[in-house]
């Protein structure tokens, strides 16, 4: 019996581990490169091909999100670290070439133009698939807690994504992961 | 340290594994069986649910069920481990595995 208790206190331990990460770091974002050039990263020309919130057991749960709610949700993983305004945000997303040149490498590009507008009810949508993804881990994030708004001095709203981010590279649909 | 609640468990197993958690300086409710869960989960600030699935199935489910309402509602505390004692195929991990909990067999 000795041997069953250690067994689940072993476990206890994980599963509130995993808890307390959860609420430190927020969920585990994986997000998919597609039309990879091996030897490079995240340049220009890949596609974001999708985009899963991983949960344990190694379990991917697919976010439901469109072209422009996908390179939302790259932009705001790569630039995790800084709280941006939509304008900001919008500027950013436009000067990238990673963004003009979307899935280039395909021989067809898939780019959107992102406003500052756009981004605001974009950042709505990009909550309701967390919402949904997370209700479908069964781990009921607050979607509120992972895209974050951060109020300025002024009426200004900044959003900063609250995630440990995971990017995976593929050359295309049918060849192995690799990162 | 954490705020461990135990539920569905017979009697030895409960006590031995309640002594065995305190001693990881855990703090250690038991579920009284007579009570909704709810309730106690909104009173306490309960981290991590654990329940014995092997015995009373039906109520293993009612408890599961009322846990995931409660965390529908809260976000995801308090985690929820499953123990068996019996092999029950992997329909019913897959289920539990959607419902955000992890099953261990022992």
């Amino acid at each position: 019996m000795s041997d069953a208790l250690r067994v689940i206190a072993y476990q206890a331990e994980m599963v509130l581990l995993e808890l307390a990460e959860l609420f430190q770091t927020g969920p585990v974002l994986r997000i998919v490169h597609r039309f990879w050039i091996p030897g490079t990263e995240c340049l220009a020309g890949e596609e974001i091909w999708g985009i899963v919130l991983l949960v344990h057991g190694g379990r991917e749960i697919p976010l439901p999100l469109s072209l422009a709610l996908r390179q939302l949700v790259n932009y705001l993983a790569e630039t995790r670290h800084i709280p941006q305004s939509a304008a900001q945000i919008a500027a950013g997303m436009c000067r990238s070439a990673f963004y003009a040149k979307h899935g280039m490498n395909s021989g067809i590009a898939s780019g959107r133009r992102v406003t500052r507008s756009a981004v605001k009810e974009y950042v709505k949508r990009l909550r309701r698939a967390l919402s949904l993804a997370s209700r479908e881990a069964g781990i009921n994030l607050d979607p509120l807690r992972v895209l974050v708004s951060r109020q300025t001095v002024t009426n200004e709203v900044q959003y900063q994504l609250r995630a440990t981010i995971q990017w995976v590279h593929i050359s295309d649909s049918s060849s192995p992961l690799s990162s | 340290m954490a705020t461990i609640l135990l539920a569905n468990f017979d009697e030895e197993f409960r006590d031995r594994l309640g002594a065995f958690l305190r001693i990881e300086r855990h703090i250690v409710f038991v579920a009284p069986e007579s009570e909704s869960l709810p309730p106690l989960l909104r009173q306490s600030a309960v981290d991590l649910l654990i329940v014995d699935v092997s015995r009373r199935e039906k109520y293993a489910c009612d408890l599961l069920a009322d846990v995931g309402a409660h965390r529908a509602l809260n976000g995801p505390r308090p985690a929820v481990l499953c123990i068996s004692r019996v092999y029950r195929g992997p329909r019913f991990a897959l289920d539990l595995e959607r419902k955000g909990v992890r099953l261990i067999y022992v």
